[in-house]
């Protein structure tokens, strides 16, 4: 049976369509940076001095009042604490810098668990906080710990890749034993009875692979979903799988569902069988500038302009930009102070000169902004609106539902900037207090 | 604290990545060439003043507009060839006859005063070549004098001419009897004697399945609509025939026009399906209850003038409330 998702668009992604399965390594970088914050709004306390010297899967900081979930060095070096390492669009970001000492020497504290403790859940999670596992910004430790509360859980493990991204897929392609092995193990620590697996109906060998491992047979379900953006939210893929819809302020985890990414599973299964904590990221980096697509394995904390030098690219032309996880509201970013950080999965180079804005007509109601939609809100309607500041209809008819995935303003004939305006009205209806903040557990994988 | 959405720096098309090309006025364009075929059954039935007709009141409409924007200092909205659709449609709906002094009144009512005064396109609540065409029903001999399939006349007629004119279908059955000169598929053809745009139901069709197929429209207005007023004339014939019947009723007059290009305008119908399903209804209710009881032979103009006024309602009434734990 094949997941259809409710609305969505198709974004082609020309270069990355060649199928590039060859998985290469990058080498470990000069100098690494460590966001303290991450997009959850998680804010980590560095757990060693300035000057320290630190070995790659060392914990450096953690979230101490909270769940103890934390950051580990993916090199090895001396440490330094700044504050404003990179600028964000929101606001700078206190970091932890790292100076490599080339040695690249690991700690070996971090040890693989025995077979015995395979079936042990508390151990499993144990094992994944300490190899500060995290998945689209959120730890997963933590969350499985929350979906446990529900008693029953159905995990859904998330294979599906963004636009201009297939690192989801050769990741599955690469190591399906391990990723089928790590979800398991996920299974058991999250005590759930299934688990769906949710793969892009397009690929056809892939889907045939795995269910030649007859996954069947430990609760693993292949889920094939048609190809659209934004399949890879956590809210679109549970409505698609499922059927459940998931109020807007309300974590899934609430109502049983756990969403991870492939990478999480095979991060898992690496901590859990091979004691090896989460350092690296596959990314796919393409780009109107690159001849060929190339995937990597990258350090985490590897700053941009690293990746720049590596790939020979010239940056000197002003239009030159990038974008991190592609998607229609993100912004084109010049900082090339920026790391990679657990959540990139692709990194898409562009030169292309920014058009002038289209001029914004007026809204005519045609409605392709509502077929569109994912979570089927009435953009237009809401739009209207928000230009009147009208909160009350604009609660009523579910602005807060709005999981920010900018379709409406990708399709839009009048080019309206409607995403963007939900995502200022949201931030607003928020700080008025009367609605309690969004829940971003997992809440915008592959949107943000 | 100034205005968050005038502060806020949106970046609406950093990237052509980020946005798809299609336009308002690709849409404008795709209705324009859907209307093309049934202009063309115009031409091979009443000759070139049809066209000419079509032409000057596309003139005059793109003439207003930019007058109209040029006066109150506002950016230019021809381009996004709304103005040149409301002039197609307002021709559309006029017989090949009338003066061309018409089609300049029509324009300005449809431009100026329906659209423009209520804020430009996209505010207007009422479809503007329909209410101009319902504001022309004030020269009731020139709107209601049809010329007849193949009677040619000089595009200079500036003043139009009342000869060669026949009898529309519609006026044969205001008085409860089937035309009796020409058959169901001549009609279907548009070989009869009617407006512009409302004789050929095959060149609307063709039209219709285009914007569908470019998904300008949704198909469920045209459907319910039709589907509505095909049913009550079969439900309420007159005459011993009930099928001839409700097929005459479909093809002639302006009922094709109205309900695949009129009642289909996104501006002054519902957003739902729920809501087009009950507009389509509505309308073809109000077209039937006109034509059997009202002054004028056709009733789609105003049938679907009065639901135009119900969009708002219906609208409220069939968007869902979205019951998130917020609100209880």
């Amino acid at each position: 049976m094949i997941h259809r998702l409710v609305g969505g668009i198709f974004i082609d992604s020309p270069n990355v369509c060649e199928d590039n399965t060859t998985i290469e390594k990058l080498a470990p970088p000069p100098r690494a940076l460590y966001p303290l914050r991450s997009s959850d709004n998680t804010v980590y306390t560095p757990l060693v001095a300035s000057g320290a010297t630190v070995k790659v899967g060392q914990k450096i900081a953690a979230d101490i009042q909270g769940s103890g979930a934390g950051i580990c060095a993916t090199i090895s070096g001396s440490v330094s604490l700044i504050s404003n390492a990179c600028e964000n669009d929101v606001q700078s970001i206190a970091s932890i810098c790292i100076e490599s000492d080339t040695k690249d020497l690991y700690y070996t504290e971090c040890k693989a668990l025995s077979k015995d403790a395979y079936a042990k859940p508390q151990q499993i999670i144990d094992q994944v906080q300490k190899a500060c596992i995290t998945d689209a910004g959120s730890d997963v430790s933590t969350i499985i710990q929350k979906a446990k509360q529900h008693g029953s859980c159905t995990l859904i493990i998330q294979g599906l890749d963004m636009p201009y991204s297939k690192s989801f897929t050769n990741l599955t392609k690469a190591y399906p034993e391990e990723i089928l092995k790590g979800i398991k193990l996920l299974m058991i620590a999250c005590n759930a009875a299934t688990a769906k697996f949710a793969i892009s109906r397009k690929q056809k060998t892939l889907i045939k692979m795995l269910r030649q491992r007859s996954p069947e047979t430990v609760g693993i379900h292949i889920a094939p979903i048609s190809e659209k953006y934004p399949q890879a939210a956590a809210r679109p893929l549970i409505q698609t799988i499922t059927g459940e819809k998931i109020p807007a302020d309300m974590p899934s985890t609430a109502f049983g569902y756990l969403v991870l990414s492939v990478s999480a599973a095979y991060h898992v299964y690496r901590a859990v069988y091979e004691g090896q904590p989460m350092t690296e990221e596959l990314v796919t980096v393409s780009g109107s500038v690159m001849p060929k697509v190339h995937n990597y394995w990258i350090r985490i904390g590897t700053p941009m302009s690293y990746l720049l030098q590596h790939l020979h690219l010239n940056q000197e032309s002003s239009s030159f930009g990038y974008w991190i996880n592609f998607a229609p509201t993100n912004k084109k970013s010049r900082d090339l102070s920026v790391p990679i950080t657990q959540e990139t999965h692709s990194i898409f180079f562009s030169s292309e000169e920014a058009k002038k804005a289209a001029n914004q007509t007026a809204c005519i109601r045609c409605g392709r902004c509502h077929s569109v939609c994912p979570i089927r809100l009435y953009p237009m309607q809401l739009h209207l609106y928000a230009q009147h500041d009208a909160w009350e209809q604009m609660k009523t008819l579910g602005i807060m539902d709005c999981i920010s995935c900018g379709c409406c303003t990708y399709i839009c004939p009048a080019k309206l900037p409607l995403s963007q305006v939900f995502d200022v009205k949201q931030r607003e209806l928020r700080q008025g207090g009367n609605i309690q903040t969004c829940y971003a557990d997992n809440e915008r994988s592959g949107c943000l | 604290m100034s205005h968050p959405l005038k502060t806020a720096e949106f970046h609406t098309t950093a990237s052509k990545m980020q946005q798809n090309a299609t336009s308002t006025r690709d849409l404008m364009l795709d209705v324009i060439i859907a209307l093309l075929p049934a202009l063309a059954a115009a031409v091979y039935a009443f000759g070139l003043r049809s066209l000419a007709v079509c032409s000057f009141t596309v003139v005059c409409c793109v003439v207003f507009e930019w007058l109209y924007t040029k006066i109150i200092l506002k950016h230019t909205s021809i381009y996004d060839l709304s103005a040149i659709v409301t002039g197609m449609l307002l021709a559309c709906a006029l017989p090949s006859t009338v003066p061309y002094w018409i089609c300049a009144v029509g324009a300005f009512f449809a431009i100026i005063v329906v659209k423009q005064w209520f804020g430009g396109l996209g505010k207007n609540f009422l479809n503007p070549a329909l209410s101009a065409c319902a504001f022309l029903m004030a020269f009731p001999n020139i709107m209601t004098t049809y010329a007849a399939p193949n009677t040619y006349r000089s595009i200079f007629n500036i003043i139009g001419a009342s000869a060669y004119t026949g009898e529309s279908p519609l006026s044969f059955m205001r008085q409860g009897i089937l035309p009796d000169n020409i058959s169901i598929l001549q009609t279907f053809l548009g070989e009869v004697t009617g407006t512009i745009g409302g004789i050929c139901a095959l060149a609307l069709l063709l039209g219709g399945l285009y914007l569908v197929v470019r998904r300008v429209i949704s198909p469920y207005i045209p459907l319910a609509f039709l589907a509505t007023a095909a049913l009550l004339a079969f439900l309420f014939p007159r005459g011993n025939d009930p099928l001839s019947w409700m097929l005459f009723q479909l093809f002639s007059g302006n009922l094709m026009l109205a309900s695949i290009f009129m009642a289909t305008d996104p501006v002054t119908s519902p957003v739902t399906k729920s809501g087009q399903l009950i507009f389509g209804i509505g309308c073809g209710i109000l077209t039937m209850v006109l034509r059997y009881f009202g002054t004028y032979e056709e009733g789609v103009v105003h049938g679907i003038l009065l639901m135009n006024l119900f969009c708002w309602t219906i609208n409220h009434v069939t968007i869902p409330y979205r019951w998130t734990r917020y609100l209880h």
